[in-house]
């Protein structure tokens, strides 16, 4: 393909995963103040995007599926070369409490704080507060149940993070995502979601 | 007792016992090492265990976060049920199915999304290695706060340009006994600056010749600018700054302006007022 050059110098350009669709749209539009290939096709784009993955592959470079899109990365063996340039930081790992956070809201978005919490058995408000922090999750609306509790979901961020395509990609997600939550109302739930209230609330004056 | 904590086999304890991510992780560690089958907890055991567990917590002096001390009363309290006859339970909890599947259940489904944790941190962990581009510098444009707004940078900037070309100018001799006021150059500026017209920012300083005289020209700019007498706009990034005189900003006495300025609060829309 002629414009196979032009494809490998976007992605190497973008600091965003590129989606086959808008690379084709920018292949088909032509530079500026010029002339593109009008009749390219997103699936000749994803065909050609295999090959470049393929070309990089030998290389210190590697083309990912990331988030919708395609993003050109260093290889993960040679992290710590890349480590050793001035200014490029590697974002801070999440600690297991925030990971098991992180995991619950993936599988059972849109979620909110008490159905997290009746999970994992323990207050989330500190994992929350550092991924919505982390732009990995954001605030998507609120639900119907009583007092309209705020929900959180993932961002693309948090795709790109974990190396997801989509969230179809979640390991075990069709097992995961049909699993029934522990309800935070549950007949055996009320009296453990008081108790839980009250040591809260004696832990934070102690 | 004491002396006991500095021993590297406590360190090692405490690193272990901080691990956990809560009550239901080290119930189900306990479970594990007891090699029992999640779905016949011995109930009897899995308590003293767990009681146990939370003792030497306290001995090494971590705080007992207060859900662990809840799971310990659940099941103090589900172990203390199971020795109750089944005559003498609480009758609405008879025809219930036994509580302790409740715990068993949260159980088994904590365990599924802690399984999902860990795959999601083998992930992380690969593509943690991978660096992508990030952005180079920060755009231009985040400078500016909307169409026809000055920000504070942009006025220096343009403020450092006429410095440096008043000191070309000021190379040939210098006289070091000009006094300026900051009082004397409000006057010059609103005598300058006539309602309605507007003048370039670089055009003001075009006739000094000291570095003094622009640095207390710009800081009197700087205060009628604060008391809304004038208003610094541009048209886009790097365009050049001009400056007028705000609708309200007729009178020339900065005193009498202070207590104009909600009046004055439509001109702040599309114009800078720091």
């Amino acid at each position: 393909m002629e414009w196979a050059r032009v494809l490998e110098a976007l992605l190497f350009a973008a600091t965003e995963p590129m989606e086959p669709s808008r690379l084709a749209g920018i292949l088909r539009e032509g530079p500026e103040g010029g002339q593109g290939w009008p009749e390219v096709q997103e699936d000749q784009v994803r065909e050609e995007l295999n090959h470049l993955g393929e070309r990089l592959a030998p290389r210190g470079l590697i083309l990912r599926e990331v988030a919708g899109g395609f993003r050109i990365g260093t290889a993960p063996d040679l992290s710590g070369w890349i480590a050793k340039l001035k200014g490029v930081v590697r974002p801070p790992r999440l600690s297991p409490p925030a990971l098991e956070t992180m995991a619950v809201i993936a599988y059972r978005q849109p979620i909110s704080r008490a159905e997290i919490e009746a999970v994992r058995g323990v207050d989330c408000s500190g994992t929350i507060a550092t991924l919505e922090e982390r732009g990995i999750i954001r605030i998507s609306g609120r639900s119907e149940a009583p007092g309209r509790p705020i929900l959180y979901s993932t961002t693309p961020l948090f795709l790109e993070h974990f190396g997801l395509r989509d969230l179809e990609e979640l390991p075990n997600s069709e097992e995961l995502r049909r699993v029934k939550l522990p309800a935070p109302a549950d007949p055996a739930g009320p009296q453990q979601e008081e108790l839980i209230h009250e040591t809260v609330e004696s832990s934070t004056q102690g | 007792m004491i002396p006991m904590l500095e021993t590297p086999g406590s360190e090692a304890l405490r690193v272990e016992l901080a691990a956990f991510t809560g009550p239901l992780d080290l119930l189900l560690h306990l479970i594990k090492e007891q090699e029992m089958d999640i779905y016949e907890i011995r109930l009897e055991k899995l308590t003293e265990q767990y009681l146990e567990r939370l003792d030497k917590m306290r001995e090494e002096n971590l705080a007992v976060v207060g859900e662990f001390l809840v799971m310990a009363a659940t099941l103090i309290y589900l172990k203390s049920r199971t020795l109750l006859p089944v005559q003498d339970r609480p009758p609405e909890e008879v025809e219930d199915e036994d509580p302790k599947w409740e715990l068993i259940r949260q159980l088994i489904e904590y365990r599924k999304f802690k399984e999902a944790a860990g795959q999601l941190g083998d992930r992380e962990a690969l593509h943690s290695r991978i660096f992508g581009r990030i952005p180079e510098r920060v755009v231009v444009k985040q400078a500016m706060q909307g169409p026809g707004q000055v920000s504070m940078f942009d006025l220096v900037w343009a403020f450092q340009k006429v410095l440096r070309s008043v000191e070309d100018r000021s190379k040939v001799g210098r006289f070091e006994d000009e006094k300026f006021t900051v009082g004397e150059k409000i006057e010059f500026l609103l005598d300058r600056i006539v309602p309605g017209e507007e003048i370039l920012f670089e055009d003001l300083f075009r006739s000094m010749s000291s570095r003094g005289e622009v640095v207390v020209t710009f800081l009197a700019m700087l205060e009628l600018i604060r008391l809304r007498q004038l208003a610094a706009v541009q048209e886009g990034p790097l365009q050049p700054i001009r400056i007028h005189r705000t609708p309200d900003g007729v009178l020339g006495v900065p005193t009498e302006v202070v207590s104009t300025e909600e009046g004055t609060g439509q001109a702040s829309d599309n114009s800078a007022v720091f």
